[in-house]
């Protein structure tokens, strides 16, 4: 049930984080996965990692819609159909509102939201998706549930890709395509976390961590959930978020 | 970059007159000050000299003055 045998699957942001964790799990669990970056060593360090065969990397600029449907192209005619999407490319640029211009909103709006909306839009015009049942799953952040100083470009950029999900669930249910999004919390080890703490100070990294009742998640755990949504395990759930934040928002 | 410019460019950011900044003063006493100024000193350094600084260093930059010496006389002067 919670196999993904015979499954392809396409992630982005593979080459760190989240989207690396979500690749080595993936491949554990029987897909054949396609690793979208931008940095072709640290993808081919993955693709080390993973268990079995016929996962292939791809790097290039996400935000390049030529190269994104060459990439889905390339992935379609050497890896067949797709059966899940993993959109976990992200940035993030912690900045007070003041400073926080329509330069900034763009440049995150475009790797967070832009660049997974416009995959899946590619892959439904060309009939990509297994017509057999297909999932996404969209990668958001509990910062676009809650709010937090110094992140409304991001967080405007993660409520969106919730939001945007929910309508694509509706959209496209009646093609077999789910859609569902995650909302991690905080994410140990992450270059994301680091730069935040860079920038925070360790004082706010102690303070943060105890505000989650089951400590800060980790990559693997989020990596868990991508699984499930994209196995039929889940099969009757769309448009909903996963909140995955070990409490944090439970207060 | 000289330092009479910079000392400009903290004061719109602030929004207290030129004339009220100096290398003395000190960070955390210009009017306005709170969490997320260092924010806004970091993004200025990393706009203007593509030098990022990180919250730790924060925790020896006192003044403006201090400020200019982790930037650096190559960069200001």
């Amino acid at each position: 049930m919670f196999s993904l045998q015979q499954k392809c699957v396409v992630i982005t942001g593979a080459s760190s984080g989240i989207g690396k964790q979500t690749a080595i799990i993936c491949s554990r669990m029987g897909a054949r996965v396609a690793l979208f970056g931008r940095n072709e060593e640290r993808l081919s360090d993955v693709l080390e990692l993973m268990e079995g065969e016929g996962h292939r990397y791809f790097s290039f600029d996400i935000t390049d819609d030529n190269q994104l449907e060459v990439a889905l192209a390339d992935v379609f005619n050497t890896m067949g159909m797709v059966d899940g999407f993993v959109h976990s490319a992200g940035i993030q640029k912690i900045l007070p509102f003041k400073l926080t211009n329509p330069e900034i909103f763009n440049n995150q709006f475009k790797v967070n939201v832009l660049a997974g909306f416009e995959s899946c839009r590619i892959m439904l015009r060309k009939n990509y998706f297994n017509p057999a049942g297909s999932s996404i799953v969209l990668i958001s952040s509990i910062n676009g549930v809650i709010g937090a100083a110094g992140q409304v470009a991001y967080s405007t950029s993660k409520g969106a890709v919730i939001s945007g999900a929910k309508s694509l669930a509706i959209e496209l249910a009646p093609r077999n395509i789910r859609v569902n999004s995650i909302s991690p919390g905080m994410v140990e080890n992450t270059q994301m976390t680091k730069g935040l703490i860079n920038q925070l100070s360790s004082e706010w990294e102690v303070k943060n961590k105890a505000e989650y009742p089951l400590g800060w998640v980790s990559a693997e755990d989020i990596a868990n959930s991508c699984v499930f949504l994209l196995s039929r395990a889940s099969q009757k759930i769309t448009g909903t978020n996963i909140i995955l934040d070990g409490g944090f928002s439970a207060r | 970059m000289k330092k009479q410019e910079f000392l400009s460019i903290l004061a719109v950011e602030f929004n207290v007159s030129n004339d009220s900044l100096s290398e003395t003063s000190v960070l955390e006493e210009i009017p306005g000050w709170d969490s997320m100024s260092i924010l806004v000193i970091m993004s200025m350094v990393d706009e203007r000299f593509g030098l990022i600084l990180t919250a730790n260093d924060f925790v020896e930059i006192k003044t403006i003055g201090e400020l200019f010496t982790k930037i650096g006389p190559e960069h200001i002067k």
